[in-house]
């Protein structure tokens, strides 16, 4: 019985410990308190990047669909699997992403610039 | 008061002890991160990287966020939190399917990349430099 209540006390405080820490970064981003500038853009002044706005969304978009969904099915108790095919899309995501920064950073190394 | 029943006041306090250790941990840090005594200005940039000796420190200009530090911040905090959630719910440890260990292991996997990416090229600006250093003193003491 103790037991019992203890264990819904503590699934309490750790879900509002996981939604407060989720809240304080997100409130320290809109304030400016974590450094976002620049998370489109290859450098300073550059236009937005596709490969990163594409990145972007499509990591937004399956952190959502895949939250959603797992609570969704909570009474599954267990994490709801992946579809091998968003799997793809998210691997070509990110490797879309890389290898323009690999070949962005190559053209300023050869062009004697610098690269961040 | 049985031996039975006492061995269930025991396993009691020891479960509440320890309870109470997990819970102050967590309020510590959250109280830590509110009053802004723990820095999260770098969550999503790198830090300055540390001068290279023998290099003339070059400006590095304002810090940049990274898009695979907040791609791979993301998944951690929908993945564990959807994991944490579920194992309380069901008071077990919850299978973990194969994709998502996957999914993990691509943004991890992106982060190292896209850092090695970036370190290889300022190795390469660092060596170009130290390079243009000493022919410049070579051509002046000759």
């Amino acid at each position: 019985m103790i037991l019992a209540q203890l264990s819904d006390y503590l699934e309490m405080i750790l879900e509002g410990w996981l939604f407060l820490v989720f809240a304080i970064v997100l409130y320290r981003m809109a304030r400016g308190q974590i450094i976002v500038a620049g998370l489109l853009r290859a450098e300073k002044n550059a236009p937005f990047g596709l490969e990163r706005l594409q990145l972007v969304g499509v990591t937004l978009l399956f952190a959502i669909g895949y939250a959603i969904f797992a609570l969704d099915a909570e009474q599954l108790r267990t994490l709801p699997d992946i579809p091998t095919p968003l799997l793809l899309v998210l691997i070509g995501s990110n490797t879309a992403y890389l290898a323009v920064k690999y070949a962005q950073r190559s053209a300023l190394i050869g062009a004697g610039g610098r690269g961040r | 008061m049985n031996i039975g029943e006492i061995w269930t006041w025991i396993s009691a306090a020891v479960a509440i002890a320890i309870a109470l250790v997990i819970v102050t941990f967590a309020l510590i840090v959250a109280w830590k991160l509110l009053r802004g005594q723990i820095d999260l200005t770098y969550l999503l940039a790198e830090p300055p990287a540390a001068p290279v000796p023998g290099v003339a420190a070059t400006p590095s200009g304002p810090p940049k966020a990274s898009i695979s530090r907040f791609q791979f911040l993301i998944f951690t905090f929908v993945i564990a939190g959807v994991y944490l959630v579920l194992c309380l719910q069901a008071g077990r440890f919850v299978e973990i399917p194969e994709n998502v260990i996957l999914l993990l292991g691509v943004s991890g996997t992106s982060y190292a990349a896209s850092r090695g990416i970036s370190a290889a090229a300022q190795t390469s600006q660092v060596n170009a430099q130290t390079n243009t250093t000493t022919t410049t003193s070579s051509d002046g003491n000759g």
